[in-house]
């Protein structure tokens, strides 16, 4: 096959360009542990009330032995509960989220925090917050004809604000 | 740059020069735009796994 | 072409085109809705039901009966042999456009706001499901009768190269077959057992990745026409001609095979696929763009021959000498310009992890309204403006509207699209009828949301003027005579092309191994492992 030297040579470019995005996509993947959520984990949605880590009494912010952070939620209709939580900036956050009903998703804006919460499996996702404030936790995936009114409270406190750590409080 | 070669087999002499230069400016410029998207705002959102 | 042809290609485009004008019209109504500054129009189920509509109408119906007119024409004209079986092709049409008028009824009374994704456990009327599977179940008829035509000229012509646009035709058929498996087997197996209460449940985790199977290729059953007519139309009304065959063949192949084995970048933010999977779905996802970039080179050089030729000189003068009064030209132009913004777009959605930045925010829906709204709607338009005076008998009156029409629709999607991209990286999600979260960040979205509005006015204008001009010139335009579709020539004298460009038994056969291995494991683990179902939910 002919090929004109010029359109060869944007084959390569254009190869090049490809490369570069998917090295900083692996570099980023395999040395700094950039990734998306996921990973197959079933869970049965029609009885998180009485599922040990999903019931009422075990949603919230927990610390865990290591010093990172696990945050426990149900994402039902309308709403991610508790609805109110408080978590330290610049702290590494595992999530942990199941749906009551349909499909849900859950996005921080601002930040990175954001995972579809399909009905049957639960989604795990870590994250940090860079910066202090109050943000929304909305749902960004229709669910309803109330899902503009799916959203809950977080505030990032400072990490030097931050003595709830010991206690478990917050949710 | 291969601009002043003869095509082997093509009937007329023609370079698409202005074509590779437009096509190398749209596509540095994507590049750039993504490093700074992937470097400059995803990531300084704060890590993800 | 003989007048059957003609009848049913032009009926298959007025489907297709009415069905956007409408869903045009709704387009506007969202945005406003959207915005809140009219309380009295605030309505969820209203613009749910609405946006459903807009995305089936949109997605599905114009796409597919615009594919299928413009298949017949490509096969005829190309080969230049009869339509084989046309009473086939109206079997084909008929089922779909039952199909259609079945989702119609539930979608426009609310019954069926799930979206054009579906959404299960959210369930829909059943006839929404009956019908949108009757549309892909009459879309197969066409798809056969290309690869027929297809097969039976290569029989007829043994060592002759197949012409480029039925080629490429004929492999948005073969890809359309592989791409509807996905959806077909969601709706025939999961949806419409559940909704007739045959099953109690349903596996929301297998029904993404099922729909995933189709959702990417999908796009590219969309856009291989568009890519045809850049290929075969432009460089001709540009005034030159295709400066590389064989590359275009193999940028063909290219979109048929990577097209397929992506879809899990429709599911990165979800939980019952790993990481995995979700990174070889990404290479293939970055792969595909390659025969993009090469589509814009081949058919930008064949622009700057042509402009070359019309005595534009130096590094850029040919692109002002270009003929932009030509409607196809035009419309090549700007569709090039949204599609590198389009695509760009969709090189950040596609970034693996990054898609959590941007993931279900107003990024997505300013992502795909540049690449299909703007560049694929933009070339169909262009493809009416080439062969509607050859299929009605009768020119366009007017040389100036068909221009005002582009450059409108143009100028509305930017309008339109720049704030929703912007939006989204604010954090907007993107399916919302209201911005109730009582937070501050949110107060910057409002202005964005006004420019919006114009954008869809600006659409709504060009879409009808669109509709305005087909109609009258097939009413009261001049007679014509001249019905033969002509398709750009090669610079090189008809190169003989190697055997793997001209067929598609190996890529059938690559495409199989290829989805196995991206698709395989995936599915089955679903069967493999405990999984729980969810029961319908209303909405």
């Amino acid at each position: 096959m002919h090929i004109d030297p010029l359109e060869r040579k944007w084959l390569y470019v254009a190869s090049g360009v490809v490369a570069l995005f998917l090295g900083a996509i692996f570099y980023t993947a395999f040395v700094h542990n950039i990734h998306p959520p996921g990973g197959m984990e079933v869970v049965d949605s029609a009885s998180l009330h009485i599922n040990p880590e999903f019931a009422e009494a075990n949603l919230g912010v927990k610390s865990q032995a290591d010093g990172s952070l696990r945050v426990t939620l149900v994402a039902a209709r309308y709403g991610f509960y508790p609805r109110d939580i408080r978590v330290p900036a610049g702290t590494p956050i595992t999530f942990r989220i199941a749906s009551a009903d349909v499909l849900h998703g859950v996005h921080v804006p601002m930040t990175n925090l954001s995972t579809m919460i399909v009905p049957g499996y639960i989604s795990t996702v870590t994250t940090e917050f860079p910066k202090p404030g109050e943000y929304p936790m909305l749902c960004n995936e229709y669910c309803g004809m109330g899902h503009d009114h799916m959203w809950s409270r977080v505030t990032v406190v400072a990490r030097e604000y931050w003595p709830e750590q010991q206690t478990g409080k917050g949710k | 740059m291969a601009v002043d070669k003869k095509k082997s087999g093509s009937s007329e002499e023609f370079s698409p020069v202005g074509t590779w230069a437009l096509m190398c400016l749209v596509v540095t410029a994507m590049a750039a735009a993504w490093l700074f998207l992937y470097f400059g705002v995803f990531l300084p959102r704060g890590a993800i796994h | 072409m003989d007048n059957e042809v003609k009848k049913l290609a032009l009926t298959h485009f007025w489907v297709s085109f009415g069905s956007f004008g409408l869903a045009c019209v709704l387009g506007v109504y969202q945005v406003l809705e959207r915005s809140g500054f009219i309380p009295a129009i605030q309505s969820p189920e209203v613009y749910f039901a609405s946006v459903s509509t807009h995305g089936v109408l949109m997605a599905f119906v114009l796409t597919t009966f615009f594919v299928m007119g413009f298949g017949y024409v490509v096969a005829v004209s190309s080969l230049k042999t009869p339509l084989w079986s046309p009473k086939l092709a109206w079997t084909g049409f008929w089922i779909s456009a039952v199909g259609v008028v079945l989702a119609a009824i539930p979608l426009l009374i609310g019954k069926a706001s799930v979206l054009y994704t579906f959404y299960p456990p959210v369930q829909a009327n059943l006839l929404f499901y009956i019908g949108a599977a009757l549309l892909v179940v009459g879309s197969w008829f066409w798809a056969v009768i290309m690869i027929v035509m297809f097969a039976g000229w290569k029989n007829a012509h043994p060592g002759e190269t197949v012409p480029l646009p039925m080629f490429a035709t004929t492999a948005n058929a073969v890809l359309w077959l592989w791409t509807s498996v996905g959806v077909a087997l969601e709706v025939v197996f999961q949806l419409i057992p559940w909704a007739l209460g045959l099953t109690d449940s349903i596996d929301p985790g297998l029904a993404r990745t099922l729909f995933a199977w189709t959702l990417h290729p999908i796009v590219y059953f969309w856009l291989l026409p568009a890519y045809i007519a850049l290929y075969s139309f432009v460089p001709r009304a540009a005034g030159g001609k295709l400066f590389s065959h064989g590359l275009a063949r193999a940028a063909f192949v290219m979109l048929l095979v990577l097209a397929l084995p992506i879809g899990f970048h429709h599911l990165y933010m979800d939980p019952e696929q790993g990481a995995g999977y979700k990174l070889s779905h990404a290479v293939g996802t970055f792969l595909v763009a390659l025969p993009t970039l090469v589509t814009g080179f081949t058919v930008v050089a064949s622009m700057e021959m042509a402009g070359r030729a019309r005595g534009g000189a130096g590094l850029f003068g040919w692109i002002g000498a270009l003929p932009w009064r030509n409607p196809v030209v035009l419309a090549a132009i700007l569709a090039f310009l949204m599609l590198i913004a389009g695509g760009f777009g969709g090189i950040v959605n596609a970034s693996y992890a990054m898609n959590a930045m941007v993931h279900n925010t107003a990024w997505v829906p300013g992502h795909f309204h540049l690449m299909f709204g703007g560049t694929t709607v933009m070339l169909y338009m262009a493809v009416a403006y080439h062969v509607w005076p050859k299929l009605t008998g009768r020119a366009f009156a007017s040389a100036d509207k068909p221009l005002i029409q582009l450059w409108s629709w143009f100028i509305g999607m930017v309008v339109l699209s720049s704030p929703w991209h912007i939006l989204g990286l604010l954090g907007q999600p993107r399916r919302i009828s209201s911005v109730t979260y009582n937070s501050l960040l949110t107060l910057a979205w409002d202005p964005y949301e006004l420019v919006m509005i114009i954008g869809g006015f600006i659409l709504l204008f060009s879409g009808l003027l669109f509709l305005h001009i087909l109609g009258k010139a097939q009413r009261q335009g001049a007679p014509q005579k001249d019905d033969e579709i002509e398709y750009a020539e090669y610079r090189d004298a008809q190169p003989a092309v190697h055997p793997l460009l001209n067929g598609f038994a190996v890529w059938n056969v690559l495409i199989f191994g290829l989805m196995l291995a991206n698709y395989g494991q995936p599915i089955a683990q679903f069967f493999l492992n405990q999984t729980f179902g969810s029961v319908a939910w209303g909405y």
